[in-house]
């Protein structure tokens, strides 16, 4: 009987290497620390080494391929290509946030800040993984709770602590929000199992949807879009990235985007085409294309048209994000709603791009060079020479050249300009909408106005690091670890540009 | 109009509520409004009229109505009052209630939990923060609510909403399959063939008819079927309370 629990632990094997890499941190940490609460020089150094560690043992044994387990019964976790492509940009990001965390946490909590990291990162595979509402829910926790303590430990004064509450009590809120909505999806289907959940809907041929699922769908899209700052729900972002660190803010630019997206994904599912043809068809995606919709324009116009108003470059880049979330929306919009049936079908389905696929690969684009660019900052940035204002970074070409470089780089990816990988993310988004629906049209062509919105305030910070001269032109000092990452990113960026394929051929099984 | 004659019974409460309760937020000086409660009373009434079933068990519905009555009453007080204090008297009120209509619905177990649980330790916690960090008196924050009209607009028009998908209206009522919350699983014992040909996934801890609703039925599904949502749970209170260390004492003035 207990057949089906053990073999569901061979599913989630580099996730027990996180949590247990992250129990040794919060075990030994505290005996590292000295009487009078500082810790011993370069401690920082060996907890960073140590996450990069359980990091590399983890992809490794991503890279195993896991026995194939027959399903049965109500399996706890469901193993696809979607939890594999979540695992690497989870590695990915995991990766470059430790380098950017590396020099910039106090060397007293580097443990336990080393330690949220890694539980994150579990969190946030799990939520791919899992097939129950239950474990869905926890996982999201899984996410939001070890984010608080993060947040708090990597800026504890005035200004870090009020955004760290702001972020605290927003997130309660929505996750209340979201198992509000569970719970009414559990008493229409009577089941908490993701795949007899969508099974009960699809056997059962109920001619008109129950209006509770509405209700269901709405709190849950509207709890998680708290997650992918997605407008009206994006009012907190600002502040809290003005006010936190660097590293605190890349990782809510990036982790909770892919938790709220890849949660939507695993809920809501996808329409199935075939069914689409019976007229009484229904499903939770295919009723919640419009309520995405809505949210994709909004987010989009709002994001980009408030950033080109900013003058702090963190408080820019929430903008961006939310503006990026948008972007992303669009994508899962067209993902889950039923494309349009007529006479060419046949001839359009032969060269459209599917908008899941297109959705996911705009997720890793974006994940990549937004965290470079946070990457950037975290490496450039002293307390006695700051990077917080875009007049900060004026005559950046003469004061770190190669910083420069790479931030044109990246900002490149960021407006979604060849040679980066920014552009083939925006160009399958918009292909994967257009040849959609009429609707889709519609969001395609938005998508097209807010890119050349946003390619204003990008191109604008290249302009300030090349053209406007800084008033002290000694040379910038370099954080390394960062700036490693930095590399990674960009060097990343460009190369996905020119072989993209084996990121997308993955991608493509996703969708079918 | 057509609409609003259709269902005068669901808007009408939920009008006088929303008035009720926006008049009875707390808001600068104390003030006694005895129209409001009477009308917040008429409204909960007027629910409770529509909910009310022709045919069923006297015993069953009188105590199902003594219940989910004293939860709305009680949460309604909670939100209105001025004292915090009281408001975590008034939730440990809705939580016994709610307990109550758990034992209703045949779960015993969800019952005591949530009475130890919530009741016992939860406001518990609460009046202890509420002593430790209000010695200087109630403050403004407590005695003031910010947007009582926003809140209430929004709270309502969710309610609203619930009740209109919930109440079947009279028209509506035949044809309609499913009119709230029905399982559409089936069980075990109404399925012709065994459950693995139905194609939806059975629980394989064996929550068959005998052990339904009992402590040995609830094990097995908590530690067969959800045992890695219960491990994952304790990874959770681990972070948290190891959380509330790092964040409480200042590390300068000691080890931790």
């Amino acid at each position: 009987m207990f057949q089906h629990l053990t073999s569901a632990i061979s599913q989630v094997l580099p996730e027990v290497v996180f949590l247990a890499a992250a129990c040794v941190n919060l075990a030994v940490g505290p005996f590292l620390i000295g009487d009078d609460g500082t810790g011993p020089k370069g401690l920082r150094h060996r907890w960073g080494a140590w996450s990069l560690i359980a990091l590399t043992i983890a992809a490794w044994l991503q890279c195993v391929p896991a026995p194939v387990v027959e399903a049965t019964g109500l399996a706890p976790f469901l193993s696809d290509s979607l939890v594999s492509f979540v695992r690497l940009v989870t590695t990915v990001t995991g990766v470059v946030l430790v380098l950017i965390n590396w020099n910039q946490i106090e060397e007293r909590d580097s443990a336990e800040s080393h330690a949220c990291l890694l539980f994150i990162l579990a969190g946030a595979n799990l939520i791919a993984l899992s097939n129950d509402l239950i474990i869905l829910f926890l996982a999201l926790e899984l996410v939001s709770i070890p984010t608080y303590l993060f947040l708090y430990v990597a800026r504890r004064d005035r200004s870090g602590q009020e955004s760290t509450l702001k972020y605290f009590l927003l997130s309660v809120f929505s996750s209340a929000l979201v198992l509000y909505g569970f719970s009414i999806l559990y008493g229409v289907a009577g089941t908490t199992n993701l795949t007899a959940l969508h099974l009960v809907f699809k056997n059962h041929q109920l001619t008109t949807m129950p209006a509770m699922l509405l209700v269901s769908i709405v709190t849950i899209v509207a709890g998680l879009a708290f997650r992918i700052t997605a407008v009206p729900f994006h009012f907190y972002a600002p502040d809290v990235f003005q006010g936190t660190a660097n590293s605190a803010a890349a990782l809510l630019s990036v982790v909770p985007k892919v938790a709220g997206f890849i949660a939507l994904v695993r809920i809501l599912g996808q329409p199935s085409i075939t069914a689409a043809i019976h007229l009484e068809y229904w499903s939770l995606a295919s009723k919640s294309g419009g309520l995405l919709y809505l949210l994709a324009v909004a987010t989009m116009f709002v994001g980009n048209l408030l950033a080109l108003l900013q003058t702090n470059m963190r408080r820019l880049l929430a903008y961006s994000s939310i503006a990026h979330a948008g972007y992303m929306l669009v994508g899962l919009s067209v993902a889950v709603s039923v494309p349009q049936i007529n006479d060419d079908a046949t001839a359009a389905s032969a060269g459209s791009v599917n908008g899941l696929p297109a959705l996911l690969f705009y997720l890793g684009v974006y994940g990549l060079t937004t965290l470079g660019v946070f990457a950037l900052i975290a490496s450039l940035s002293r307390p006695e020479r700051p990077l917080e204002t875009i007049s900060d970074l004026a005559g950046l070409s003469k004061t770190h050249p190669a910083g420069a470089f790479l931030a044109a780089v990246l900002l490149f990816g960021l407006t979604g300009l060849p040679p980066t990988a920014g552009f083939l993310g925006k160009l399958t988004l918009f292909l994967s909408a257009w040849s959609h629906s009429t609707e889709g049209r519609t969001l395609a062509i938005c998508l097209a106005i807010n890119a050349a919105i946003a390619a204003w305030y990008y191109l604008r910070l290249i302009g300030v690091m090349y053209l406007q001269s800084s008033c002290d032109d000694t040379r910038r000092a370099t954080g390394v670890p960062a700036f490693v990452g930095v590399s990674l990113c960009a060097v990343a960026s460009i190369a996905l540009f020119f072989a993209p394929d084996w990121l997308w051929q993955a991608l493509q099984r996703v969708g079918s | 109009m057509q609409w609003l004659k259709e269902h005068w019974l669901l808007v009408l409460p939920m009008v006088l509520g929303a008035f009720a309760v926006a008049r009875l937020m707390p808001k600068g000086e104390p003030r006694s409004s005895l129209v409001a409660r009477l009308v917040g009373l008429c409204a909960v009434g007027i629910v409770g009229g529509t909910l009310l079933q022709p045919a069923g068990s006297v015993l069953n519905d009188a105590l199902f109505f003594l219940f989910s009555g004293v939860a709305v009453l009680g949460a309604i007080l909670m939100i209105t009052h001025r004292n915090p204090a009281y408001s975590a008297l008034w939730f440990a009120v809705v939580t016994l209630a709610v307990s109550g209509l758990f034992l209703l619905q045949s779960a015993p177990f969800l019952a005591s939990a949530t009475v130890i649980v919530y009741a016992g330790a939860i406001i518990v916690t609460f009046l202890f923060v509420l002593m430790l960090a209000q010695q200087a008196g109630i403050t403004n924050y407590d005695q003031n609510s910010r947007q009582p009209g926003v809140a209430t607009f929004t709270g309502f028009v969710l309610l609203g909403a619930l009740l209109f998908v919930l109440v079947p209206s009279k028209e509506q009522a035949a044809p309609a399959p499913i009119t709230g919350f029905v399982s559409l699983v089936p069980k075990a014992s109404q399925v012709a063939q065994p459950p693995h040909q139905s194609g939806i996934p059975q629980s394989t801890s064996a929550t068959t008819a005998e052990n339904f609703g009992t402590m040995r039925g609830l094990g097995r599904s908590l530690f067969g079927d959800y045992l890695f949502a219960v491990e994952l749970a304790g990874t959770l209170l681990l972070v948290a309370s190891i959380g509330a260390i790092v964040i409480a004492p200042k590390r300068s003035s000691g080890k931790l």
